[in-house]
């Protein structure tokens, strides 16, 4: 009985811990050539904060929070509206959203990439309409598909956000005079800011560190944090594997930084708050 | 007396260090409606485990028909349980549900369904056999839970608090039905309750456990006439107890007036002989009769209205006793014929009852 | 004019909502169609044809890398399923919530992690670790068993959350039930516990095998280490990155599009189905 959670914890501390911990030491290597862990400096990571990389890298967390936010944007009118939907109507349109994130990344990119390459469908029409973007090998383009291939992951959690807000609350607001906008304001996005940013993280973070869309849509032309670690461990360069441990590293901390900011700022927002109630009730 | 069927012998049980049970002994006796009641947290979940075979006692036996049955294993005890969320299982229609019992004895299958069909119908559940038991209600699933229990027709039904989910109105129904089924069957039939109400009006006998303590076992009357401590006095129903002097084994005075009564020689409670002895007399809310003072009479006891309270059948009272032991009594009087007594009057108090319970101010709580 | 108000909100939200599906659709609905293309240029259109199809499917290269990908998706969904199931019976049973939720957070770190650092963190330890340490005693591990370790991870991510979220309805209560009526404990496994996990185990192999197939990180970064090994969608890069682009690619996206969408759509349908069989509203996702 009490082995039975020992076989999960071990693959996963083989398969998960025991990289990251290897990432950490390989990162920490002086020179490319070095495949085994011999000594410690931190060389690789004043590499990596220094040009071009840290513009590299902090272009990259630009445009992912960006676009992140886009996608958070786009999604949360149509997935609000659906949560407040009758429930057989709801499934449908929800299923309608959900299906796209079963259908697989690399092809739904491909397409994508396909129908807006300067030949493409999309943007020959686009152009006939005197719109000429350049959606293809270009920063935008990468930014734009960055929102098109994520979008469909932001749907499931915000719907189980939305879903748990209580009718009569909205009511009660709306009896007492509140505005839509000011419904928004006042109860909707306070009661549902964590989930908001937990859904917000879920797009973010996998985004960071996208490879797919930068190489297949920037066509090379766009470097992003992804497409230098790549380059560092498969590139048609020499590989420098310390280098793109700690290039990784730098994602991850990255990550790990815009994740407890918003702790930070939601912890902030619920004291300050708190005082002011707490001020205002003094006498 | 009809024969034991169940016995313990000081069980006692701890968990993490800290005591459950202290050294419980009682018997159940083949087919009545024995009740276990107490507060939450006393011990009796902990019991009916014990009973059942889940946990072990860590000290003490237990006979089952008159053999050592403390170590045997759940599934060879003659006993089912009803659980009290019911422990259905959901996958399985109503049918398959009762008839699991049957199935793991391996019983031929025409056996099975006659079987449950006659439990169904006991329980009034035999035209939903084919339905899913996560479509039923409540009463229904508890009706479904007690034809399982029964099917395999054990010596012993367990009950777990199995009407604590229900609503009262059904509780109230279904109180009747399991008294009404443990007649038809036969069957011996273990209750676990925090409900003092259910138990008297189901039970044959009742024990009262108190923080791990048996209290006292006994029938629903003589729990209510003859408590055998304090805390089973004001456990059960409500009690006014009036500052009183023990004067001899079985006499006892009113300290505020000249009431005497006569005790109980059940009277549990065992006194160093050095009379007279300060204490208390229990006196139930129907055990006196209201007067509105006219006169000063000494040999009564009297009072201040506080409270009155019209509750259909009976107005309750609270009244504040006079002299030197003030304490809020609570009296209740016929409503037929009453005529109402204001609040702040002055009342003198008669005490009706021929003989109570004394308990001695060592143990008052 | 309030009236008003709100059926302008309803129809804006209706149009925003039905762009979206169109931008969301649009494209894979295109490709699919090109699959049928008669032309011999990926996006031509000349005619309704199944000739793309015929020479697809007689392809070998196409048809090793769909092997491979059914391959180790069987092979890593079956490994997840298993330690998936163990650990969420160890977790349900677990006294100490706090041990237990150390442990689901453990098991949810697949989730979380970019999937390129899951990958490269995979090539870094299967290279210099793994791959030495198991030709040390004689087990060589190729590309293959190394992508299926890979896929194995990230599957038993989600095969432990769905099967945990699964036990959470299962009332353990029901097995005492079941003992105190007689039943022996392979009984309880087999009668009680098994039955009731049924929709569990199969919306956790169906999504595990769908993660698996739409995998592309890690069978990109592992594959090269060693012998090559072409997974589909690794196919589907590679052809994309050559010149001359035919129409053969939109029919193995296709291909791969329906298969793991049916996997995904599957398994999310069975994680609504709870214990008795019928539909909950209830996601156990």
């Amino acid at each position: 009985m009490k082995w039975w959670g020992l076989p999960a914890k071990i693959w996963m501390s083989c398969f998960i811990l025991l990289p990251f911990l290897w990432l950490v030491l390989l990162s920490l290597q002086p020179t490319a050539a070095s495949t085994s862990i011999t000594t410690f400096d931190l060389h690789q990571f004043s590499r990596a904060l220094t040009p071009p990389y840290s513009n590299i890298i902090i272009d990259s967390v630009a445009m992912s929070f960006l676009a992140a936010l886009t996608v958070l944007a786009i999604a949360v009118p149509v997935t609000w509206s659906i949560s407040r939907m009758p429930s057989k109507k709801k499934n449908l349109w929800l299923a309608l959203f959900t299906i796209p994130l079963g259908l697989n990344f690399v092809v739904r990119i491909y397409a994508w990439f396909v129908l807006f390459r300067p030949e493409g469908i999309f943007s020959r029409a686009l152009r006939g309409f005197g719109l000429d973007f350049a959606f293809v090998s270009s920063q935008f383009g990468v930014f734009v598909g960055l929102i098109y291939g994520y979008l469909p992951i932001m749907f499931l959690p915000l719907y189980s956000v939305f879903e748990k807000m209580e009718r009569s609350q909205l009511e009660a607001a709306q009896d007492l005079g509140a505005s839509t906008l000011q419904r928004w304001w006042h109860i909707i996005i306070p009661e549902t800011r964590s989930g908001l940013f937990a859904s917000f993280l879920f797009v973010f973070v996998p985004m960071l560190g996208e490879y797919l869309i930068p190489r297949m849509i920037g066509g090379g032309l766009v470097a992003t944090l992804g497409t230098q670690i790549e380059g560092q461990f498969l590139g048609s360069g020499r590989p420098n594997w310390p280098f793109g441990a700690a290039l990784s590293i730098c994602l991850l901390v990255a990550a790990a930084a815009v994740l407890s900011s918003s702790f930070i700022l939601l912890s902030r927002q619920k004291s300050e708050k708190s005082a002011r109630w707490s001020i205002a009730h003094l006498d | 007396m009809s024969e034991t069927l169940l016995s313990l012998q000081s069980i006692s049980a701890s968990m993490a260090g800290r005591e459950i049970l202290k050294s419980v002994s009682m018997e159940v006796r083949l087919g009545e409606f024995f009740s276990l009641l107490g507060p939450s947290g006393c011990g009796k979940t902990t019991l009916l485990r014990i009973i059942a075979g889940f946990l072990q006692p860590n000290q003490g036996k237990l006979l089952w028909c008159g053999s050592d049955a403390t170590h045997l294993p759940p599934q060879r005890r003659d006993l089912n349980l009803v659980f009290q969320n019911y422990a259905l299982f959901p996958h399985l229609n109503v049918f398959e549900n009762v008839a699991f019992g049957l199935r793991m004895q391996k019983l031929p299958e025409d056996l099975v369904v006659s079987r449950v069909a006659e439990a169904l119908s006991l329980v009034r559940m035999n035209q939903h056999a084919r339905r899913r038991v996560t479509e039923l209600s409540g009463g229904q699933q508890q009706r479904v839970a007690l034809a399982r229990a029964v099917a395999p027709r054990p010596k012993l039904v367990l009950l777990d608090e199995p009407l604590g989910a229900l609503d009262l109105q059904l509780r109230k129904e279904m109180q009747w039905e399991l008294k009404t089924l443990q007649r038809q069957l036969g069957m011996t039939f273990l209750y676990v309750t925090h409900d003092q109400e259910e138990a008297f009006a189901m039970s044959d006998r009742i024990a009262i456990l108190n923080a791990g303590r048996l209290e006292q076992v006994a029938s629903p009357e003589e729990l209510y006439s003859r408590p055998a401590s304090r805390f089973v006095a004001q456990f059960i129903g409500t009690a006014n107890f009036i500052p009183a002097e023990k004067t001899s084994l079985d006499h006892a005075r009113c300290l505020n007036s000249n009431h005497h009564f006569l005790l109980h020689e059940t009277n549990a409670e065992v006194l160093p002989e050095n009379y007279p002895i300060n204490g208390d007399i229990l006196v139930r809310p129907e055990q006196i009769i209201l007067k509105k003072k006219q006169t000063e009479e000494l040999k009564s006891l009297s009072g201040v209205i506080q409270m009155r309270q019209f509750l259909g059948a009976t107005v309750r009272y609270h009244v504040e006793l006079q002299g030197n032991h003030k304490r809020t009594l609570t009296i209740d009087q016929s409503s037929a014929g009453h005529e109402p007594i204001a609040t702040g009057e002055h009342v003198s108090m008669l005490i009706i009852n021929p003989s109570s319970s004394f308990f001695s101010e060592s143990r008052l709580t | 004019m309030v009236n008003r108000t709100s059926r302008l909100k309803k129809i804006g939200i209706l149009v925003w909502s039905i762009l979206l599906l169109f931008i969301l659709y649009c494209p894979v609905l295109f490709l699919v169609v090109f699959g049928f293309n008669a032309s011999s240029y990926a996006l031509r259109w000349e005619g309704f044809s199944l000739r793309w199809y015929e020479k697809t499917l007689e392809n070998p290269e196409m048809l090793s890398a769909l092997f491979n990908s059914i391959m180790v998706a069987t092979v890593s969904t079956c490994f997840a399923v298993v330690i998936g199931f163990l650990y969420a019976l160890w977790s349900h049973r677990q006294q100490n919530k706090k041990i237990a939720a150390a442990g689901d957070s453990l098991m949810s770190l697949p989730l979380f992690m970019p999937e390129i650092v899951i990958a490269i963190g995979l090539l870094v330890v299967v290279s210099q670790i793994f791959r030495p340490a198991a030709s040390n005693i004689g087990i060589p591990l190729d590309s293959m068993g190394s992508i299926i370790l890979g896929h194995t991870t990230l599957a038993l991510g989600y095969a432990a959350l769905v099967l945990r979220n699964r036990f959470k309805c299962y009332d353990l209560q029901q097995e005492l039930a079941a003992i105190d009526l007689g039943a022996t404990p392979r009984q309880v496994f087999f009668r009680v516990m098994l039955p009731q996990l049924v929709p569990g185990f199969a919306a956790a192999s169906c999504l595990s095998f769908a993660v698996s197939l739409d995998d592309f990180y890690v069978s990109y970064f592992l594959s090269t280490g060693g012998s090559s090994l072409q997974t589909l969608p690794i196919y589907i890069w590679s052809l994309q990155g050559r010149r001359a682009m035919t129409p053969e690619i939109n029919v193995v996206s296709s291909l791969l599009l329906f298969i793991a969408a049916f996997f995904f759509a599957a398994g999310l349908l069975l994680s609504r189905i709870d214990a008795t069989g019928k539909q909950s509203g209830k996601d156990h996702l």
